[in-house]
């Protein structure tokens, strides 16, 4: 396992609210106070209402698999040795414009299981100093 | 009558195309490719460089001349002086856009547009800047994509992209993996009737195709295209200024453009968006633009960075119903001969990685009845061809570019 070497994010005045949630195994999203509309990521207008004011809310951490692929090489440092792992585009349960990029942790790799549509929940992947939201399967 | 028709159409045509040598890893400067193309592409439309008063290139990239070859690098490094128009792009789809629409709007007579590829020296595509990072401590990811993409192996290329998009196409649709291998075999027949090509000597079978490397499930090596040096030019001409030259006008008959999707972090992650919104913004727009529909359309030049593109391309422009573009490309429909022929030069997937501007040049041949592989062979020559389509990106940064290309104004 290299997680100490895979890319971690450094956060700015806009995500750190995101990334501090996440280091206490939180999972926050930035909701507009107008529309409601859960943004994919942070943003300072939003794209929906136009309006400027947003919370950072927690959801249910669960969602539905929308899209993934099976990589199976890479040059990414970090992830050498994760070959093959699932990159995940996560649509959450609360706002179906709402997208999450994620990883599918799954035991033992079995990947033969994994669908689109099929429920997955939020799980917490420390990296040091970073924590990483991750979802798994429900 | 067009529900918006476009009042550039027929004012403008491509009266000549360029190509650098193209190669792996090519000891030459970016920028003499550049420049060899863009000449190549001032000759064969029978001009000269002092008649080329519109300028459209990439923006300004590192080691400029070396590894990039910009707007501003070109004017200053061909000591021009004499410009009435040019535009510096940040991809050369929506340059394209740009020029055509300039000349168009009588902005420059002779609008020269060209596009460099170089290939990445330190690994795969996007490594750079990941490994500037000093190598003990954990790549750092800054901006929003580099955030929420990075810490999950998004960004090692585009591929981790777009296979989430294909998979879930396939799941949606029943297509399987030898459907999408239809398309890469027919890139590749045209490739080996094409001198330009990466993979003109090189057969594809589709034992070879079931059987190579999976990079992202479920594309595999050869439903991705071929990074290499090279460069790509076009001579837009104003229609007045385009009937004498060296060789017959490939008018501008229809345009379209636009394309993204705010609700993905990375819109090529999704089938439904890549569908309805970046290819499908741009085809309908380019059809509100004209009286033509898909059955005139002799030809068809989509940009397939990944072959799975072209699944997208086919609905979103209304060829096949939506889940079955996969049916549709079958039985040699795709093929030069068959209903329509699709990217006869052998795409991005086997002449090389031009960014789809090889595209342009093998549409423009097709118009103008010189798609050969031997001067007059005619090798590759769709019959008759009097219209065909053409979209440049698609996808990531794609901001996609569509137009027809015809023999005759329309």
């Amino acid at each position: 396992m290299s997680a100490l070497e895979k890319t971690i994010p450094v956060p700015d005045e806009l995500t750190k609210p995101y990334w501090d949630a996440a280091k206490e195994h939180r999972f926050v999203l930035q909701q507009c106070t107008n529309c409601k509309l859960f943004a994919s990521w942070p943003r300072v207008v939003c794209p929906r209402c136009h309006t400027t004011d947003f919370a950072w809310v927690e959801p249910s951490g669960r969602g539905k698999i929308h899209s993934y692929t099976i990589i199976r090489q890479t040059t990414r440092p970090g992830f050498l040795d994760e070959v093959p792992f699932i990159l995940l585009n996560v649509q959450i349960d609360e706002e179906p414009s709402c997208f999450i990029i994620s990883n599918l942790l799954i035991e033992e790799k079995d990947y033969d299981k994994v669908h689109i549509d099929l429920p997955v929940q939020v799980v917490f992947e420390d990296r040091g100093d970073v924590t990483v939201p991750q979802f798994k399967l429900v | 009558m067009a529900e918006r028709p476009w009042e550039g159409k027929n004012k403008v045509a491509v009266v000549g195309v360029g190509m650098s040598e193209i190669g792996r890893m090519l000891p030459r400067p970016i920028g003499q490719l550049a420049v060899e193309a863009s000449m190549a592409a001032i000759a064969d439309a029978g001009l000269k460089m002092e008649d080329i008063d519109g300028f459209c290139g990439p923006e300004d990239g590192r080691d400029p001349g070396i590894a990039s070859a910009s707007l501003m690098w070109m004017v200053e490094g061909l000591g021009i002086e004499r410009v009435n128009w040019w535009s510096q792009a940040n991809n050369i789809s929506v340059g394209l856009g740009s020029a055509i629409n300039a000349v168009a709007n009588n902005l420059c007579d002779y609008a020269v547009v060209w596009n460099t590829v170089r290939q990445n020296r330190s690994g795969g595509f996007g490594a750079g800047r990941q490994t500037r990072v000093a190598s003990k401590e954990p790549p750092k990811a800054v901006t929003m994509q580099e955030q929420f993409g990075y810490p999950y192996g998004i960004g090692d290329g585009e591929l981790t992209r777009y296979a989430p998009a294909y998979m879930r196409y396939m799941q949606l649709s029943g297509a399987k993996r030898e459907h999408l291998g239809a398309y890469s075999l027919a890139a590749r027949d045209g490739a080996r009737n094409n001198p330009r090509a990466l993979f003109r000597d090189q057969t594809l079978t589709m034992e070879d195709y079931m059987s190579c490397r999976m990079i992202a499930d479920p594309l595999c090596l050869f439903d991705c295209d071929m990074p290499i040096d090279g460069s790509v030019a076009i001579v837009l001409a104003r229609a007045d200024k385009a009937k004498d030259l060296a060789q017959p006008p490939a008018y501008i008959t229809a345009y379209g453009t636009s394309g993204w999707s705010w609700q993905h972090l990375l819109p090529d992650c999704s089938t439904e968006f890549t569908i309805d919104y970046s290819a499908g913004n741009t085809a309908r727009t380019l059809w509100a633009s004209t009286d033509m529909r898909q059955k005139d359309m002799d030809g068809a030049f989509f940009f397939d960075g990944f072959g799975s593109n072209i699944y997208f391309f086919l609905e979103a422009f209304g060829f096949a119903p939506k889940g079955e573009s996969w049916e549709y490309i079958q039985d040699g429909r795709i093929a030069l001969g068959g209903e329509l022929p699709i990217n006869t030069h052998g795409g991005n997937l086997s002449e090389g990685r031009l960014s789809g501007m090889g595209h342009w040049v093998e549409a423009a041949r097709q118009i103008q009845n010189r798609a050969d592989n031997k001067p007059g062979d005619g090798a590759r020559q769709i019959k008759d061809a009097e219209n065909v389509l053409l979209v440049s990106m698609l996808g990531l940064g794609g901001k996609p570019t569509g137009v027809i290309l015809s023999k005759e104004p329309r």
